[in-house]
């Protein structure tokens, strides 16, 4: 991954804000995040399902994927796509921990507070 | 004018049937009507349900007095016809009034046969016939004890039935070796038995009595082969006679039954006869329907309208016992060469069906187990109507109404939808099918989303999933889902001899390490089960409904349901309610379907702070778990209640709240059969009879309806609670994840069900109730429990950005 500019990494949550294969819903502006702890690492997505809306972080995580808690859909978090022939994607964001501190790397057109 | 005075004898149901009929007719007649019988006109045929106590007598009353009085019909009731002078056209009454007559009716139905059996006058041996009859065989049910039915045909099962419900320990008696040998082939018959035996009635087949022993009341029955069995009570039910005393007496030609043409006259101009003493084309009919279409043409006959012609009727039964489906209707015993047999036989199911046919006319049917179809073939019989093509097709469908086939599927519009919940239609799975080559139903789910809703349109998808690839179906097998690939009873054994206490170690060791949703909540529900809640929670691995203890909405808030147990609320709770409901201004407050209230569109985040605010336990709503007790108000308001089935439905959820089951469990209690809180279509109902209670199990009105089958009636109160709990524990243990007690005790069958719990050992029991107990002591409330400490400082929480913008701006010293 190149090094992302310094000025779009933003601390968002403490990593022990999140158990174990567990997600949580991060309002940032007018978006809805979704943040999954998996253990070795952390991953970002939009938090609304592509199928009808479903809270992503309040899904079953299953290794590096999530379903839906509304219909099931299930989510691959590294590349945002629907699996197992669904339709639909969510956007990914990159996230990366400093000091027990968790960072995102929003696009720089993603408006700030 | 002088009107002509119509004089009826007999107030039965085809006497008043007809009288109905001849009144249609606004006929010149004055009417009265002689009625051995204390009472105004009531449905014989529901005599069965007050036995059974379903019914009471004011239910099964047809005619009042005042229906008399408003069609100036002179009723006396409690007097006897004796004689008839048909030269003279008199008829002489019991209390020896002598009433002149233009037209005399003869409706005197039937007696009860009293077959020549030594000791018949004994004390305790009654018939069943009459309401008379019928009280009497409740009150001697009073003290309880053994009661022997003498007689296995229609009136003798509904009998025995009618006493189990009373408490009674029942035999019954049978002659022949087959019972309802009238109506069933022996196939039949002995399908009859297998599910009456499964009541817990005993049946004796190939007996005759030959003794009623006893000082003065009756204590035993003895057969002609010496066997002697112990009898508390013998109902006498072996048939009917024709009651053709007055006839024969009229000088009326007479054979079996009075006989009548088919203008329903008898030999005597001004005499006519309907109902059971009639004999038409040598035929003699016990059962309603013929009766009333007799009635209807003798109503034209007798009023001057004479024309129609009754020609016979096709003879169709029905067994009403509850739990025990039979119908028969035409032919159905003939192995005359020109029959032909069509049959359907499913041992494990008690579903026996048989056609029979001659030439292309369906003529005859036996349904044993499954009468679905029981009109719709009859009404085959009747029209006679020739039947083309796959004559096993009538039997298909009616072995299952849900089954369509691949060809009736295929003829719908891509544009139908299928599955309503999620709004799918037929084109997007058929195309989905074919695009990605699904061959399971777990493809097509998941590809489509059909069927994860209700799932009622599961079989459409199915035949859906069949048309299209031509049968090539994965069998579905026996095992909780492919990331852990054992069968389910397996993975049970496994979880206990490994000392598995945690859903991701038994994906780790036995599965793939990762799981999904569908056996990760799955395991959740094994581990604690196996571990009667000793097992090591890992939310992660729960449905988040289980993780917040609430039941998330379509727009991801949540609604919060607490329990009332019983559906018995206070103005004290309701006040609270509502102050919760305004400080959080959730959405709607709306009553549910299982008497309680639910909160809707509430966030996450204030779900512990409503708990705590509200002070009441959790309902369990959202979960497969004890849902709740539904109940009716009972002895304590009711005024027909029969049993406390407030104070009952309170004790019987605290007895089970908290725990948690493989499917959503809901349970009813009622004070009578009158069912107001629909106790029969509940996992578990009570329902409260004169004297005891009637446990019901596997009922359930959710996407499929079942009525609940009978485990047991008992006395008390707590036998009830017992007989309930055993049926709990036993589910607990050995229902599969997600399958709910309807299909459960279709499974496993209501008679194992009933030999491993009320019937099993008392060690058995014990231990069932013992692990129950266990269970029970470590469930706790999540909802006072997870407001106080809950299982992660996150629990309820969503990530809120640190307040300090710099340094959440700013770039991170790495
Ligand atoms: C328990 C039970 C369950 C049944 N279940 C079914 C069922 O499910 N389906 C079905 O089709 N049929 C059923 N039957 C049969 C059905 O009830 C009878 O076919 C029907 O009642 C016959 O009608 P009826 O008017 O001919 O005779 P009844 O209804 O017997 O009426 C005759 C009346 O005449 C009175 N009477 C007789 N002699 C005299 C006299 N000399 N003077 C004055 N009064 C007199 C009698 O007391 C009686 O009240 C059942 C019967 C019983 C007993
Ligand atoms: C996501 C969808 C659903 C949600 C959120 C939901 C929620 C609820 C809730 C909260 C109750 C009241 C429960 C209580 O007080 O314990 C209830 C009752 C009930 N639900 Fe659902 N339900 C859903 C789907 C269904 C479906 C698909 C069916 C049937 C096909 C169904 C059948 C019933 C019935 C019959 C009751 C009444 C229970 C009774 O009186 O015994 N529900 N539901
Ligand atoms: S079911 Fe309950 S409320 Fe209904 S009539 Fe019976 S006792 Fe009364």
């Amino acid at each position: 991954m190149p090094d992302p500019k310094p000025e779009s990494w933003q601390a968002v949550a403490d990593c022990g804000s999140i158990p174990l294969r567990e997600g949580r819903r991060l309002k940032y502006g007018d978006k809805e995040l979704a943040l999954f702890n998996l253990g070795e690492t952390y991953l970002a997505v939009d938090n609304r399902c592509p199928h009808r809306q479903g809270p992503l972080a309040d899904g079953i995580v299953a290794g590096n994927s999530v379903f839906c808690p509304l219909h099931n859909l299930r989510i691959d978090l590294q590349t945002g796509c629907a699996m197992n022939g669904g339709e639909g994607k969510v956007d990914c964001y990159p996230v990366k921990i400093v000091d027990g501190k968790l960072y995102i790397n929003f696009p720089k057109s993603t408006p700030g507070r | 004018m002088h009107k002509k005075h119509l004089v009826v004898v007999g107030n039965g149901m085809a006497g008043m049937a007809c009288v109905d009929q001849i009144l249609k007719r606004k006929p010149d007649f004055s009417i009265t009507v002689l009625s051995e019988e204390p009472h105004t006109n009531y449905n014989r045929i529901l005599l069965s349900s007050v036995l059974a106590g379903e019914k009471t007598l004011d239910e099964i009353t047809i005619n009042s007095k005042e229906w008399y009085e408003q069609n100036n019909i002179a009723l006396q009731l409690g007097s006897k016809a004796t004689s008839v002078d048909a030269a003279r056209k008199t008829v002489t009454t019991s209390s020896g009034d002598v009433i002149g007559y233009d037209k005399l009716l003869l409706a005197t139905g039937s007696n009860a046969f009293i077959p020549p059996i030594k000791g018949i006058n004994k004390e305790g041996v009654v018939t069943f016939r009459n309401l008379a009859d019928t009280q009497e065989i409740i009150k001697r049910c009073e003290g309880g004890g053994r009661a022997v039915v003498i007689g296995g045909g229609l009136l003798g099962l509904e009998a025995a039935r009618g006493l189990l419900n009373r408490g009674m320990q029942v035999s019954v008696v049978h002659i022949t070796d087959r019972l309802m040998d009238v109506q069933l082939d022996s196939s039949g018959a002995e399908y009859l038995k297998r599910s009456i035996e499964k009541l817990g009635i005993m049946v004796l087949l190939n007996r005759k009595t030959a003794e009623f022993m006893g000082h003065h009341r009756v204590e035993s029955v003895r057969f002609e082969s010496g066997e002697i069995i112990l009898a508390d009570l013998v109902v006498v039910a072996c048939g009917i006679r024709p009651n053709t005393e007055l006839a024969k007496h009229a000088g009326l030609t007479v054979n079996r039954g009075i006989v009548v043409n088919d203008h329903m006259e008898t030999s005597d101009p001004d005499i006519f006869a309907v109902g059971e003493c009639v004999e038409h084309r040598s035929k003699v009919y016990g059962l309603v329907a013929p009766l009333y279409d007799q009635g209807k043409v003798l109503a034209a006959t007798i009023t001057g309208n004479k024309g129609p012609t009754y020609e016979g009727s096709t003879l169709a039964a029905k067994l009403k016992v509850v739990g025990v489906d039979v119908f028969s209707a035409g032919e159905v015993q003939s192995t005359d060469p020109g029959f032909e047999t069509v049959c359907y036989q499913d041992e494990s199911a008690g579903i026996y069906q048989k056609l029979v046919f001659r030439r292309s006319q369906l003529v005859g049917t036996v349904l044993v187990g499954n009468v679905v179809r029981a009109n719709k073939l009859l009404e085959l019989i009747r029209s006679g109507e020739p039947v083309g093509g796959d004559r096993y097709l009538l039997l298909f469908e009616a072995a299952s109404a849900n089954a369509i086939s691949a060809e009736d599927v295929m003829c719908r519009s891509d544009d139908e939808t299928i599955c309503g919940c999620i709004g799918v239609s037929k084109g997007q799975i058929v195309d989905a099918i074919r695009k990605n080559e699904l061959r399971s139903m777990a493809g097509v789910k998941t590809c489509t989303k059909a069927s994860t809703g209700c799932g009622t349109c599961t079989g459409l998808v199915e035949s859906i999933l069949r048309a299209v690839t031509g049968d090539a179906v994965e069998e579905k097998k026996n095992q909780l889902c492919p990331c852990v690939p054992f069968p389910k009873e397996q993975l049970r054994t496994m979880i206990q001899t490994q000392q598995l206490k945690k859903v991701q170690d038994i994906l780790e060791i036995y599965g793939n390490g990762i799981g999904c949703n569908i056996c990760k909540p799955g395991l959740s529900f094994l581990v604690d089960e196996v571990w009667l809640g000793e097992h090591e929670e890992d939310r992660s691995a729960r449905f988040i409904n289980d993780r917040v203890h609430a039941n998330i909405q379509r727009d991801g808030t949540f609604s919060v349901v607490p329990r009332m147990r019983g559906g018995v609320t206070t103005p004290e709770e309701l006040r609270k309610i509502a102050d919760v409901a305004d400080k959080y201004k959730v959405r709607m407050v709306k009553v549910t379907g299982s008497q309680r209230i639910d909160l809707l569109g509430v966030n996450k985040e204030d779900l512990p702070k409503m708990w705590a605010e509200l002070g009441m336990p959790s309902g369990h709503a959202y979960t497969k778990a004890v849902r709740m007790v539904k109940s009716c108000v009972g002895t304590d308001f009711c005024r027909y209640g029969t049993q406390n089935s407030i104070a009952t439905g309170i004790k019987l959820e605290e007895l089970l709240e908290n725990l948690y089951t493989p499917a959503k469990l809901k349970m009813g209690v009622v004070g009578c059969p009158r069912n107001c809180a629909e106790a029969t279509v509940k996992d578990i109902g009570l329902i409260g009879i004169e004297g005891g209670w009637q446990v019901v199990i596997g009922g359930a009105a959710g996407k499929r309806v079942r009525a609940a089958d009978l485990l047991v009636t008992v006395k008390t109160t707590d036998e009830a609670l017992r007989a309930s709990l055993l049926f709990f524990q036993y589910y607990r243990e050995h229902g599969e994840y997600g399958e709910r007690t309807y299909d459960f005790v279709e499974r496993v069958g209501l008679e194992t069900v009933r030999r491993e719990t009320i019937l099993a050992s008392e060690e058995k029991q014990v231990a069932l109730l013992d692990r129950l107990e266990r269970a029970k002591a470590k469930a706790v409330d999540p909802w006072s429990v997870e407001t106080r400490k809950p299982v992660h400082p996150m629990q309820f929480n969503e990530l809120v950005l640190p307040t300090d913008r710099s340094a959440l701006m700013g770039a991170p010293n790495a």
